[in-house]
């Protein structure tokens, strides 16, 4: 009897809110509430997720600062005095001061080895300064992440294991590398490794391609690297008969032009909200 | 640098058996990158011809009828170009001649005259983009010949670049070396007798800057005829980018482009004194160089002189005065090894490069020295008349021997990874014409080719070894590593992220800047001796390094507002530079500005509040809080963005250390003004990481389940009594039961002047028991009182 009241009230009560639900007049398509979020600079994110892949794999983050001395830029890293190598970095100087401002991330190598005995591991985020005219793909500053392993018995094929493996968890696990000879003064051997093509890899082997990211090509530049000049070793007051290593540098510009489809690399320091305000993730 | 397949393959003696796109890829991998391969076709039907006569088009000005002959035929072949004359020799492409383009020639009437063919500009053989003129030839060329016979139009040219450390590959021939050894290519390379010629007589050449000149090799030509190159010499100097001048500036750069040496041919009858001086430039010398410019030489400057001037600039460019003209007779050929570092010196310098000094600087061999000059020798001797007649070779160390080396298998293995057999090592030497001097359990001991200037270690020969195997074939490893103690220490990288993910949840997009900015706006921030300027901007608003992130961030503020955006929050971290007496220092720092709604309008908060002074406080509160920085703000007190804030809405940050981390406040009214920005403008500053930045975790506060209970009260009080000394009095008199106090309510009233209506509300919780109705009344009363003890403040009944 009790029970039976009880179900009548539910039902009751159900057919209530039923009815009142009905007569809501609400509409949820109305936009949203808009919740103000900042975003983070895609050069961050881009030199965050590299940092946070090597980390992974063992490296420590080393930094140093950006202006620097001609030895640790230069001289330590085996760019002897008056060498056109030095025309591949077009420096600026400092007024009335020895230092200039670092043209590459390499000479936190130098002090990393200067302080520490090996093994080392490190990798070194951070921004650069190249005296160059600014255009769509020439900047006077843009960030270089550096890596260096040094320890006994470490090899090429360490270098290429190593990178092979960034450049998979970063791309993804189908992308391809080369690996070609090029000239560093601080690296003997010295290499510059590309990668397929991230936009037109697929496109590229049915139908050829005009990929405007690769050119056509197939594969773009990522980075130069080498296994670290005995030069450089004595230099820091290592042993080049004891150990030997690998450095490598790649520019966060580049990589992040090749992620978003950029082809503008001014767009990285307009600043301006229309292009920050898309980099939600 | 343009390497011509043709003349490549002339130099190898055979052909490259290999595709333009296969050799191009064999080039990049051996570290020599192809930008670009153009290739021309072959052209048929042209043959070397006379104009014998040359007559008016009787319908057109701007075309004649030229009368020429090849031997045997004589026509009359209507042409446009202006430059030609009767008695030159020309290209005449005859009807089905097939040019450059791939344009058959048809026999036409142009103007309503037939024209059994025309006259060729380089453009339509396919040699240069010039259709300025008729290509003239040198008279001697014999008619009739065949173009095909006379120059190797048809080629492949590859533009390759070339690293800083490979000098020896800056030439046809040391580009054909690397060809030779990937192509398994059997040549004799080419073989060059220098030697000394002790029956010629001695050309006084003395080296005064023993230093700056190592090798001077001159040789001494007489009755040379300077006239127009061969066809052939003329094509192939066009398609490597360089203009045609005589047949003896032609030679000299003819053979630097074949052998990477660059030579220079003076005309020997302008030499004062019959002599070369090789010696630093005097002060207050001056010489006028081939380019038509007068240099002004410094001490610092290696030159090329006679006995009373300068005739040279020693590597990079000659004189005019001795430069070679049409009524030159004797020549005097140079081919010298100059300091790499005196030739950049001179280079930049002067702000002149040339083709000579671009291999100078990079290192010419002992190798190219003597080949350059034999290679040259023969070409004057064939193409100019010129005999040999005087000669000398002067050199710092004739008997240096290159010196040995063993490369060692285990050292190979170690940088490779892998273990290349000796045998297949001593092939790729032997390719690469490294001499194996000998062998045994532990290497080889070789010397380098006299050719190669790069090969000092056993690194380097660890890289030949590698590029002439190809970079794919190193296989690839993670190996087992040795972690170091620092492995996965990240420094400062979470701690940034936590900064830069605070200021994203606060509504901040991130900016990045340059870090260069105006010396007017650095004026702006702090004296001129306290902040850094580059010596060599490219810019005069890019001179000064940052001394503030406040500097560029307001200027994105602005750009944006330039955009019709109306809320625009941006922080930024990075480097800023201060400079103390000499010395520059560096800071990290995060910097951020806002301006406009503190909350995005909707159809549901209609007006939202603007971003002012408390908005920005609340923001820096935030990012101090994440940061874990115990910090403290203060009126007044002096930061390094103190001149751009207001003088009230301002306040300082202080760590624990009574240390300054920073400041943040609205914009000073007269900046706002003149950077022509909003006068709501907030600014906050702080560097990060200082000592005062903590690591540490601070244990939790015992949470109570207990009811709060709340009371609101209201005070006069004097208008500059600060809600910061009520506040601590409250919590002072109140203790621990006071879990907060918020404030609700600030006005004035003219009926109460200098005082101010201070309204808050008082939250209570004891940690033990539930609070009755009368203890919170009691606890508000006990405020009430402090407050009007201390401050006379009045309560104010409802």
């Amino acid at each position: 009897m009790l029970s039976a009241l009880e179900a009548k009230r539910t039902e009751l009560d159900d057919k209530e809110l039923k009815k009142s639900l009905e007569a809501e007049a609400g509409d949820p398509t109305l936009p949203s509430l808009p919740f103000r979020v900042g975003r983070v600079h895609p050069i961050t994110q881009v030199m965050n997720e590299i940092t946070q892949i090597f980390l992974g794999l063992g490296f420590a983050v080393a930094e140093g600062p950006e202006a620097e001395t001609d030895e640790n830029n230069f001289g330590a890293l085996n760019f002897l005095p008056d060498h056109p190598a030095r025309d591949m970095h077009d420096t600026f100087f400092v007024k009335s001061s020895p230092l200039l401002l670092r043209t590459h991330t390499s000479p936190v190598q130098i002090r990393e080895m200067k302080a520490a005995k090996p093994p080392v591991r490190i990798i070194a985020p951070g921004k650069v300064y190249r005296h160059e005219a600014i255009d769509a793909t020439h900047s006077s500053v843009f960030h270089q992440v550096e890596g260096l392993v040094v320890d006994k018995g470490v090899s090429f094929a360490d270098l290429k294991g190593t990178l092979e493996m960034f450049v998979r968890r970063f791309f993804g696990a189908d992308v391809r590398t080369r690996f070609y000879p090029s000239y560093f003064p601080f690296v003997e051997p010295g290499a510059q490794m590309d990668i397929s093509c991230t936009v037109c890899a697929e496109a590229k082997a049915k139908n050829g391609s005009s990929c405007p990211v690769c050119k056509g090509s197939g594969w773009i530049e990522m980075l130069g690297a080498g296994m670290v000049h005995p030069n450089v070793f004595k230099a820091v007051g290592y042993n080049p008969e004891e150990v030997s290593g690998f450095a490598f540098g790649m520019g966060v510009e580049r990589i992040s032009m090749v992620r978003y489809g950029v082809a503008d690399m001014r767009l990285f320091y307009g600043n301006c909200l229309d292009f920050i305000s898309q980099f939600v993730r | 640098m343009k390497i011509s397949l043709n003349w490549l393959e002339e130099i190898l003696g055979s052909k490259v058996p290999a595709s333009p796109k296969e050799i191009s890829e064999k080039l990049f991998s051996l570290g020599f990158e192809v930008s670009s391969v153009t290739t021309y076709p072959k052209v048929t039907g042209v043959v070397a011809a006379k104009i014998l006569g040359i007559e008016k088009h009787p319908n057109a000005d701007k075309l004649r009828l030229a009368k020429v002959t090849d031997g045997s035929i004589t026509e009359t072949v209507v042409c446009g170009a202006p430059n030609i004359e009767s008695g030159q020799v020309v290209f005449w492409a005859r009807v089905g001649a097939v040019l450059a383009e791939g344009m058959e020639v048809k026999k036409a009437a142009i103007r309503g005259v037939e024209s059994p063919g025309m006259l060729c500009s380089l453009k339509e053989l396919g040699v240069g983009d010039s259709h300025a003129g008729i290509w003239v030839l040198d008279e001697k060329v014999p008619l009739g010949s065949a173009v095909q016979e006379l120059v190797s139009l048809e080629d492949a040219v590859f533009d390759i670049e070339v690293t800083p450390n490979r000098p020896d590959a800056l030439s046809i021939t040391g580009i054909a070396r690397e060809i030779a050894a990937a192509f398994n290519v059997k040549w004799a390379p080419p073989h060059y007798k220098f030697e000394t010629r002790a029956s010629l007589s001695f050309y006084p050449v003395d080296i005064e800057d023993r230093g700056g000149c190592s090798r001077y090799v001159a040789k001494k030509f007489s009755n040379v005829s300077v006239r127009s190159s061969s066809p052939k010499i003329q094509a192939r100097l066009i398609r490597s980018g360089i203009r045609p001048i005589n047949n003896i500036v032609d030679i000299t750069n003819y053979i630097l482009l074949e052998t990477g040496q660059p030579l220079h041919a003076f005309d020997a009858d302008k030499l004062e004194g019959g002599k070369i001086v090789v010696r630093r430039a005097r002060d207050k010398e001056k010489i006028l160089a081939l380019d038509g410019k007068t240099y002004d030489l410094d001490t610092d400057i290696l030159i090329i002189a006679d006995t009373k001037r300068p005739v040279a600039i020693a590597g990079v460019m000659g004189g005019e005065a001795t430069a070679v003209t049409g009524e030159t007779k004797n020549i005097l050929l140079e081919s010298a090894i100059f300091s790499r570092g005196l030739v950049r010196y001179g280079k930049n310098k002067l702000k002149l490069s040339s083709e000579s000094s671009y291999r100078f600087e990079r290192g010419v061999s002992r190798w190219s020295v003597q080949a350059g000059s034999d290679a040259a020798e023969a070409l004057i001797e064939e193409n100019a008349g010129g005999r040999i007649e005087a000669f000398s070779n002067v050199q710092s160390n004739p008997d240096e021997k290159v010196p040995s080396l063993t490369v060692r298998n285990s050292y190979i293995q170690g940088v490779l990874g892998e273990k290349v057999l000796i045998t297949e090592i001593a092939q790729i030497f032997q390719k690469l014409g490294v001499t194996v001097q000998s062998s045994s359990d532990e290497g080889l001991t070789v010397q380098s080719p006299e050719w190669r200037v790069d090969l000092d270690l056993e690194a380097d020969y660890a890289e030949e070894i590698a590029r002439v195997r190809g970079y794919q074939r190193i296989p690839s490893q993670g190996r087992m590593v040795r972690l170091p103690e620092t492995a996965g220490q990240a420094g400062k990288f979470y701690s940034l992220n936590r900064v830069r993910s605070a200021f994203s949840a606060l509504g901040f997009d991130e900016a990045l800047n340059y870090g260069l900015v105006s010396r007017e706006s650095a004026e702006a921030v702090l004296p001129k001796d306290s902040w850094a300027e580059l010596e060599n901007p490219l810019a005069s608003d890019h001179s000064v390094l940052r001394p503030a992130l406040a500097i560029e961030l307001l200027a994105n503020l602005k750009s944006n507002l330039s955009y019709q955006k109306k809320d625009v929050r941006f922080f930024e971290t990075g480097t800023v530079f201060h400079k103390e007496g000499d010395k520059v220092t560096e800071r990290l720092r995060a910097g951020a500005v806002a301006a406009g709604k503190s909350q995005d309008a909707s159809w549901q908060v209609k007006n939202p509040s603007d971003i002012d002074f408390y908005w920005i406080k609340g923001a820096a509160e935030e990012v101090l809080k994440r940061a874990g920085v115990s910090a403290s703000f203060v009126k007044g007190g002096e930061s390094s963005v103190s001149k751009l804030l207001h003088p009230v809405y301002y306040m300082a940050v202080m760590g624990d250390g009574k240390k300054v981390l920073g400041a943040f406040g609205v914009i000073h009214p007269a900046i706002a003004k003149k950077w022509d920005l909003p006068s709501g403008t907030v600014i906050l500053e702080i560097d990060l990481f200082t000592t005062e930045w903590s690591s540490k975790y601070e244990s939790i506060r015992k949470i109570s389940l207990l009811p709060e209970i709340e009371r609101d009260c209201s005070f006069w009080m004097k208008k500059e009594t600060p809600w910061e000394a009520v506040h601590s009095e409250i919590e002072s008199v109140l203790g621990t039961v006071l879990k907060a106090c918020r404030v609700f309510d600030v006005y004035a009233d003219p009926s109460k002047p200098g005082h101010k209506s201070l309204s808050f509300t008082l939250t209570f919780q004891h940690p033990e028991k539930t609070l009755s109705d009368d203890e919170a009344n009691a606890l508000r009363d006990k405020a009430a009182a402090a407050l009007a003890k201390k401050f006379g403040a009045e309560l104010r009944k409802k």
